[in-house]
């Protein structure tokens, strides 16, 4: 069947093909698969590019290996009258395979050090325009703080909430401290990932240019820009947003009042029922992002969810004067808060 | 006459009479080979129980707050109304049980409305503890260093024993207290450590922050204290062995290298672990005697008036110290594989070992770098950008020295004749995987990746993919290869190959999706995401599949007990050197005697002489204490 | 096999007859001990270096060892350092068969070490009728975990030279094996090195 010069490449070929495959789908692998979205515009490419090349070389060195690996257990096997060459080794080889490695180490690991400064050093500072929020997580819950109007912490019309709410393209500057144990404060979108511990202050900034929305036709999160968000039918404000799971199935039921007193209830399939016509031309609803604790921090640390919602920078303007107008008044934490942070390390520059 | 035979050669073999009493055969030991194979059977009683919590886990990840098959109804505890049920009488009555593992059944008016048995959410937390904590401490490193290196080292370097054979056995029944400490946690009402095998404080130090944490955590540290002086006195003994009772001609550079990996290992138990004593005995001092190493001031409960200790401490310095000791210990656990992969790998190849000298300069810069990496578990934990870089340096420079043996290993294979018995394919395996583990390992040493990874399913899969991949693979094949001269029977081959495929296909399926799933975003330690967060919700179905593939997994691995268990009795016997390798175990007989060595041999040269000189020598292999004068017949 | 070399035991090892340790063993059981205490160096580093950091994270208000009474620590510091002295007289002797000047020198050694013990007793006792603990504060924390677990070695060091002192006087050691007695002096000596760096640590500094 096949002509007998051509029977020793079966092998190599055999090997070579799937290794020639592997290489190219490495290549394509972001592009395939599930990979998070990647929302955060100050430093989340630059994160999500150096992933890439490190699949792209690792890749190749991988499919290598392992291709060279299986083929000479199959070409190399056990057979009558195989001739073994002995040899002890070859100082060339170990020079090669010492020398290219370590300056492709060396190389990646200057390669990364100015984007480590600018994540883990280089916070931004008042002058370039942030948004200050302080962490602050317990078994099990997380509740954020924020300056309010003035910019500063420790006064009347600082304000906290159990939900993450920033303003989008906007830096956001986290200053971190936990009540009880080390968490992990986690937004899995942004790729931001930061210890918080007891006794002293951790910090972490991003920036986001997307805003999570709700698909209710395809019954989907989707990331909008503040353009695409503007432009866009969103249902949100002034209601109760409850997204339950019915069941094991998936099937959310969500509840929302665009105006007060009007509800109108979108199944899953996107029909609406009890509906005012006016208000049923939506085309999203306005959603939240996951915010996850990474470091065991006891037993019901996998429920230490909390959400973090993203605004448009105007909406995120009339929110936070909302907020001063609320009284304030059983704010429990407040005294938590300033007797356990002034005690820390509290860098404020 | 057989006596004149066992004289020593003044350089301190030592002359034991083979004890003839049952207790002083099989129990209290002094017998390098004998306490190897003490603590191979209780590793290997570990590693079924620490594989059972695996399997454990993974049934409440696929199956939230489903009730475990079989063990879910054999252990739970009995909710309230059943204890009133059973025990009418209030007076004798016990109290339901706390801080269980499993969920009792929910009744409703005396009838079962939810079943129990399903992992409750403390349960989760402890088997993850320590499922983690016996893998490492309990079976991968005694059965490394306490199973071959005590069997081999003095086989290898052609001693009768090691250094201190007393304390030898001593080291074996300080990790038998701690086997006792770890499992009798299971049996206390406070349970089990629940703090993860790294134990962070201030968790692990405050019974007030979790119910397990400080009352089992207490015995966590007290046995794992047991278990690092054991490990210490091994160290102590393997150094002094390999130094000074190497046989006349065994010089540094003709040592096989399964006893580098197991003297660099011992530099590493030596130095490294009485630092983890360290740490311990202050997180000990913190959960019992009120001190503050870890604990800052102004720490709070859920209640909201802070606790009243004096604080002071930090939280980071148990890292710091913990860290130290535990990278370290992960060269423990791969080191002696790399040893053993490389004498499999040679005999089963035919050929030397390419580059030995470059494979022990790597294993020696591995041990240089080894003590100055400890960081990389650190990069997200509050350290400054400065120690950050540090460590980012360091270990992507101690990603070469594996690199450089992966690619000696390969040159080893090419041009070899390579042979697909069940050793050999565990030692091809182990390359294999370990390439993986070893390569997954530079994403998490590019800092601004880790950030995304760190604490997810990444890293869980990269050092499964070295520990179990690498380490245990090099394991199986030590074991099968090994097992003429521990039982004097061989294993059977076919079943040994059976074992093999299953365990090569069924770990894959298991561990090499976990990638994606860290890719995903999903964290570690958790016992249910789905029903959590939204963000996981599409990576449940891989959850699945991974825990059929682990269940699948976990039952391949009773094949290799069957055979394992009924060659030890029944399997054929064997020839003092089935496998015609080089190094000097394979000179005496199967089993090894007591005296290991008639004589003890004379060392002409390297280990790893296959194939020198076939044609006039007539044979493709040399032992270690014949000539390599290819003018004379081998 | 004769009764010698059957009863042989390991170098280290409590004896049986008198005999002679060889060369070999003896060079090898001082090597064991060196990687011992190598061990026990890095044991006593953790905790130094634990207590480093704490103390530059500290305030000196807290990190203050003027609390501490310098003077009995002075005397325990000289009660040591004069059992280091007595132990390595009581080698010298053993290695000229002076069985008599062996014993007298190991249990003045011993005496030094009981000193040494019962003033740290007093130190302790003192603190704690003060309602002083470990709990108190981290720097007493460091205080009571670092010399408690030198006391602990020191008094390890004691049973083993008791050991020692009664077969001593039972002829068990000469000229020829003294290697235990050579190694406990090793260990004594590494007890002695610790509390020259806990001394000025704790008290001093």
């Amino acid at each position: 069947m096949i002509p007998e010069p051509l029977k020793k490449f079966i092998v190599p070929a055999a090997v070579g093909l799937p290794v020639l495959v592997g290489i190219i789908l490495t290549f394509l692998h972001g592009d395939m698969g599930y990979t998070l979205p990647n929302i955060n515009s100050a430093y989340g490419e630059e994160i999500d590019s150096l992933y890439r090349i490190i699949m792209y070389t690792v890749g190749f060195v991988f499919f290598l290996v392992e291709g060279l690996l299986v083929y000479f257990v199959i070409e190399y096997r056990e057979r009558p009258g195989r001739k073994v060459i002995y040899t002890h080794g070859s100082q060339k080889a170990e020079l090669i395979w010492t020398i290219v490695p370590g300056l492709y180490l060396i190389w990646l690991g200057v390669y990364q050090i100015s984007s480590w400064e600018r994540i883990r050093e280089k916070f931004p500072k008042a002058s370039e325009g942030r948004e200050l929020v302080q962490v602050f997580p317990q078994q099990y819950a997380w509740d954020f703080r924020h300056p309010g109007e003035n910019g500063a912490f420790g006064d009347e019309d600082d304000w906290n909430e159990p939900v993450l709410k920033v303003p989008v393209n906007q830096n956001i500057l986290l200053k971190m401290s936990s009540k009880d144990v080390i968490h992990s404060f986690f937004l899995p979108f942004a790729r931001v990932k930061m210890d918080v511990l007891p006794g002293m202050q951790t910090r972490a900034w991003f920036k986001l240019d997307r805003i999570p929305c709700w698909d209710p036709k395809k019954n989907q999160a989707v990331l909008l820009t503040e353009p695409e968000f503007k432009s866009k039918r969103i249902a949100m404000k002034g209601f109760a947003l409850k997204d339950k799971v019915r069941d094991t199935t998936g099937v959310r039921d969500f509840y929302y009042e665009p105006v007060p007193g009007a509800k109108v209830k979108v199944a899953a399939d996107g029909k609406l029922e009890d509906f005012d016509p006016d208000q049923a031309r939506i085309d999203y609803i306005f959603h939240h992002m996951d915010v996850a604790c990474a470091e065991l921090c006891g037993m019901n640390h996998y429920t230490m969810r909390a959400f973090c919602e993203v605004y448009p920078q105007d909406l995120y303007q009339k929110l936070v004067a909302d907020k001063a107008e609320e009284i304030d008044g059983a704010d429990k934490w407040k005294t938590i808060w300033d007797k356990v942070y002034a005690k820390f390390n509290v860098i404020d520059e | 006459m057989s006596q004149e035979h066992h004289d020593d050669d003044g350089r301190g073999g030592h002359i034991h009479q083979e004890p003839t009493s049952f207790f002083w055969k099989y129990v209290l030991s002094i017998d390098h080979k004998m306490i190897g194979k003490q603590y191979l059977f209780t590793a290997m009683f570990f590693l079924l129980f620490g594989g059972m919590m695996a399997l454990m886990m993974r049934w409440q990840i696929a199956y939230p707050s489903q009730p475990v098959p079989v063990l879910g109804a054999l252990l739970k505890p009995l909710a309230a109304e059943q204890l009133e049920a059973k025990y009418p009488d209030a007076k004798t009555r016990p109290k339901p049980a706390k801080n269980t593992i499993f969920t009792a059944d929910t009744l409703k008016d005396g009838k079962v409305v939810i079943q129990g048995g399903a992992i409750a959410p403390e349960g989760y937390t402890k088997l993850v503890t320590m499922h983690g904590s016996m893998m490492i401490f309990f079976v991968i490193i005694p059965i490394l260093v306490g199973a071959f290196g005590n069997f081999l080292i003095p086989l290898h370097i052609g001693a009768r024993d090691v250094a201190f054979p007393i304390l030898n056995a001593l080291s074996y029944w300080l990790f038998f207290i701690a086997s006792v400490l770890i499992l009798g946690a299971f049996f206390l009402e406070a349970g089990t450590a629940a703090a993860g095998w790294t134990s962070y404080p201030p968790l692990s130090a405050l019974s007030e922050m979790d119910p397990a944490s400080s009352s089992g955590g207490a015995i966590w540290v007290l046995s794992l204290f047991f278990i690092g002086f054991s490990s210490i006195v091994t160290g102590v003994n393997f150094l002094a062995t390999i130094v000074t009772m190497r046989a006349p001609g065994m010089t540094w550079t003709r040592l096989p290298l399964v006893t580098w990996s197991q003297f660099i290992t011992a530099v590493f138990q030596t130095l490294a672990t009485p630092v983890l004593a360290a740490a311990l005995m202050m997180l000990f001092m913190d959960q019992v005697a009120g001190t503050n190493f870890f604990i800052p001031a102004g720490i709070h409960t859920t209640a909201d008036e802070p606790l009243s200790r004096a604080g002071g401490g930090h939280p980071l310095l148990w890292q710091h110290v913990f860290w130290f000791y535990s990278h370290p210990a992960v060269y423990i656990l791969i080191l002696p594989g790399m040893g053993i992969a490389s004498d499999l790998l040679s005999t089963f190849a035919r050929k030397p070992i390419f580059g030995y000298k470059a494979m022990v300069a790597s294993m020696c810069g591995i041990m240089f770098l080894g003590f100055v990496v400890w960081g990389h578990h650190m990069f997200l934990s509050g350290i400054g950008a400065g120690m950050g870089k540090f460590f980012m340096t360091t270990t992507m420079l101690i990603a070469l020295p594996s690199a450089i043996k992966v690619f000696n290993w390969l040159a080893t294979m090419y041009g070899g004749s390579l042979s697909w018995r069940s050793p050999g394919l565990w030692a091809y395996s182990f390359i294999a995987m370990f390439t993986i583990g070893g390569l997954s390992g530079i994403f998490m040493a590019a800092t601004p990746v880790d950030i995304p990874m760190h604490d997810t399913y990444y890293i869980v899969a990269h050092f499964h993919y070295v520990v179990f991949g690498g380490t245990l693979m090099a394991v199986f094949g030590g074991l099968t290869f090994w097992f003429p001269k521990f039982f004097g029977r061989m294993m059977s081959e076919f079943w040994a190959k059976v074992h093999w495929a299953f365990t090569f296909v069924a770990f894959n399926l298991t561990f090499f999706p976990m990638h994606l799933l860290g890719e995903g975003g999903h964290m570690r330690r958790i016992g249910s995401a789905v029903e959590k967060y939204e963000f996981l919700q599409p990576l449940q179905g891989m959850n699945v599949f991974i825990t059929h593939a682990a269940i699948l997994l976990g039952f391949s691995q009773l094949i290799f007990l069957a055979n394992f268990f009924y060659s030890m009795f029944y399997g054929p016997k064997a020839e003092a050197n089935p496998w015609r390798s080089n190094t000097l175990e394979w000179t005496t007989a199967s089993p090894v005697p007591y005296h290991n060595y008639d004589r003890i041999p004379i060392v002409q040269h390297g280990p790893y002489e296959y194939n020198a000189a076939p044609e006039t020598t007539g044979s493709d292999w040399q032992p270690q204490d014949r000539q390599t004068n290819a003018a004379k017949k081998g | 096999m004769s009764d010698a070399s059957a009863h042989a035991a390991h170098a280290g090892e409590p004896g049986h007859a008198v005999h002679a340790v060889s060369e070999f063993e003896h060079a090898q059981s001082k090597l064991g001990m060196w990687l011992f205490l190598a061990s026990e160096v890095m044991f006593f580093s953790g905790l130094i270096g634990a207590y480093i950091v704490l103390r530059m994270g500290g305030t000196k208000e807290v990190f203050d060892g003027s609390v501490l009474n310098w003077k009995l620590a002075a005397v325990n510091t000289v009660a040591l350092l004069a059992s280091s002295l007595t132990m390595a007289l009581a080698i010298s002797a053993i290695r000229r068969d002076d069985i008599h000047r062996a014993a007298i020198n190991i249990f003045l050694t011993i005496s030094l070490g009981g000193v040494f013990l019962i003033i740290k007793a007093i130190e302790y006792s003192t603190k704690f009728l003060h309602h002083i603990t470990p709990g108190t504060n981290v720097f007493y924390s460091c205080y009571f975990t670092m010399t408690g677990f030198h006391g602990i070695h020191v008094l390890a060091g004691l049973i083993v030279l008791g050991v020692l002192l009664v077969r001593i006087l039972q002829g068990r050691y000469s000229s020829k094996n003294y290697t235990v007695i050579e190694n406990t002096g090793l260990y004594w000596h590494l007890v002695d090195v610790v509390w020259i760096f806990l001394f000025p640590i704790l008290y001093l500094l």
